[in-house]
């Protein structure tokens, strides 16, 4: 007799291979749907972060400024580029042609760590970027893969994925890649020094064993994409011999001295990485919470308005929701992912009682360790707390743009008076 | 898991490139499936055609929810049981039910491609009746639920659970008095 185990074992043995000829036709079939598809797709789909940073009218300005500047300066600035044209030309020439780029960041006042991998196809346009933050604040380590436009983003404690295409994260991470391959990081140098954003040094020692040291500083507000920043300097170590680069030191001006951040160290050029390094397939858990960013139907829709417009409406109409008590309202304004964060909001925005609102027209910008809000809102309300009517001026409402979707906003946060 | 959900959440955008991942990553288990409820090679590949042709044209016009092995499972099952259907109904003017759906001398390419116990076991299986072939296939070997398959076929979960369990003795006596006659 044969037992029933067996007849199903023997069931999950069965294997039937398609024929060369179906794989064919429903590749061909793939094919023709990805000539079509591609056909729509907008031609504008690649990002162009130094259009973007042109249009700036600041940008415009401040160009203008260096384009006079260079005039008036005549021979001596040009003498000094002929002097430092050499060393940059060739490290630009020799770490050019990597296709791996693989570098890594560690923090100098706490244990922050960050790991990025760079890969770039045939064509040289950047395919594949992967960056791990290790003991990045809140204990969550994240790590962030962005293959062609797509992104994911794993929470390890808080196990979460969020999956989104987002054109302005898109451009951050093109910004990311401009920054820190070291070939376009030191393109970047001499391309800001021409629009006067950026001064450049360069010690070329005797002692051939010895590092070449460049040493950039940026202008207050340049060296991070659309934040408010201080004066920063980056100082690079070219190796001599081969001229690539070893280690970027970045500090900030505080208080009038330069206060060392962290490093970025690059241990080794154009290893190819192995495939799995750029999927979360194996190293993501099985019961990790996945959140499709662009089903999120939250905030306002910006449509024409400029960001200090709908940064107040958006908070206006929070406000107003309160008064009346429509908390459901007042909570899908605020970010959260998950119908529970949704409850938890609401739960807590019942025990705020705003009676009405004195004044709110004010924006400000976020201050620089702020990462998410890109405005604030100023804003004087009149609540009830503890059975007395009082003046409160909250002063930590930020809001942000929807990751997946550009043209959206939300409310950070808001805690209680 | 993973991989799968990423190929969604792609294949919602639009990105029909992750068609092609997904395509080799299933097709054999999707050819198997069609191939063993259909008892024949060349309406199992139609039917996965059929199934990845929709599946390409719908690319970015619906909203995939769960599991992508389960939905291409459902997909062929369904579409296997409209073949089905429709054999039946085409046979049944030819023939008048009286020969079986299927026989084992008519599909002689498809058992050969097994070994010998195999090939035992889709003969087997061929002699069943479509519904308990049905039945045995998607929870023995595609791994669905009774309560999955309830769904799909609109049965009662006793209802299936009874036909998975008569089937499974028919196809073991089929299979030992198979054995019997070679033997004795």
């Amino acid at each position: 007799m044969k037992p029933a185990d067996n007849i199903r074992k023997l069931i999950k043995k069965l294997q039937v291979e398609p024929s060369a000829d179906m794989d064919r036709k429903v590749h061909s079939r793939i094919t023709k749907a990805l000539e079509k598809w591609e056909k729509t797709k907008s031609a504008s789909a690649r990002p162009n972060i130094w259009r973007i940073i042109m249009k700036k009218p600041i940008t415009k300005l401040v160009t203008a400024a260096a384009v006079i500047l260079i005039a008036v300066l005549g021979i001596s600035l040009l003498q000094n580029s002929a002097t430092t044209a050499y060393a940059i030309e060739q490290t630009i020439k020799a770490c050019r042609d990597a296709r791996f780029i693989h570098f890594e960041y560690f923090g100098s006042s706490d244990n922050r760590m960050k790991e990025a991998w760079l890969e770039y196809d045939d064509s040289g346009q950047i395919k594949n970027v992967r960056v791990n933050f290790y003991n990045w604040g809140g204990g969550d380590d994240l790590v962030i893969l962005w293959k062609r436009g797509r992104t994911q983003q794993w929470f390890k404690e808080s196990k979460k994925l969020k999956l989104f295409e987002d054109k302005i994260y898109t451009d951050k991470i093109i910004f990311f890649v401009h920054r820190y391959d070291p070939a376009k990081a030191v393109e970047n140098i001499q391309k800001m020094e021409k629009e006067g954003k950026v001064k450049f040094d360069i010690d070329e020692p005797t002692n051939k064993t010895a590092p070449i040291i460049l040493t950039a500083v940026y202008d207050p507000n340049t060296y991070l994409l659309g934040r408010t920043m201080p004066q920063m300097k980056e100082i690079f170590s070219i190796d001599q011999p081969t001229k690539l680069v070893k280690a970027i030191e970045i500090y900030e001006l505080k208080d009038g001295r330069y206060l060392d951040l962290g490093v970025w160290k690059y241990p080794d050029y154009d290893m190819a990485f192995d495939a799995r390094i750029f999927s979360l397939e194996d190293e993501v858990p099985s019961d990790v919470n996945i959140v499709d960013m662009m089903a999120l139907d939250i905030g306002l829709e910006q449509c024409d308005l400029t960001n200090e417009q709908i940064a107040i409406k958006l908070v206006r109409e929070f406000l107003e929701a309160l008064i009346v008590k429509d908390y459901a309202a007042a909570s899908k304004l605020i970010y959260h992912e998950t119908p529970k964060e949704e409850a938890e909001i609401q739960k807590d925005l019942e025990k705020i009682n705003v009676l009405r609102i004195i004044s709110i027209d004010k924006t400000f910008p976020p201050p620089p360790d702020k990462s998410r809000g890109f405005l604030g809102v100023s804003c004087i309300l009149e609540i009830e707390k503890d059975g007395q009517i009082i003046r409160w001026e909250p002063n930590d409402i930020f809001v942000s743009h929807l990751l997946g979707h550009p043209n959206r906003c939300t409310i950070d946060s808001f805690k209680h008076p | 898991m993973l991989e799968d959900n990423v190929a969604i959440w792609e294949f919602n955008r639009g990105n029909r490139e992750v068609l092609r991942r997904v395509y080799e990553k299933y097709k054999v288990n999707l050819m198997t499936l069609a191939a063993a409820l259909l008892y024949d090679k060349d309406a199992a590949e139609d039917v996965v055609q059929d199934v990845f042709a929709s599946f390409i044209e719908a690319a970015g016009k619906f909203r995939l929810t769960g599991s992508l092995k389960g939905y291409l499972t459902v997909c062929v099952a369904n579409n296997a049981r409209n073949r089905n259907k429709a054999k039946q109904r085409h046979d049944s003017v030819g023939l008048d039910g009286i020969e079986p759906i299927v026989s084992d001398s008519k599909r002689p390419d498809f058992p050969a491609m097994f070994g010998e116990e195999l090939q035992r076991l889709t003969w087997a299986l061929a002699q069943r009746p479509y519904q308990q072939r049905e039945i045995l296939i998607l929870h023995v070997y595609s791994g669905m639920k009774f309560k999955e398959i309830a769904k799909l076929s609109g049965e009662s979960i006793n209802t299936l659970k009874g036909r998975y369990r008569y089937g499974l003795d028919k196809l073991r006596s089929l299979l030992n008095s198979e054995v019997k006659n070679e033997t004795g």
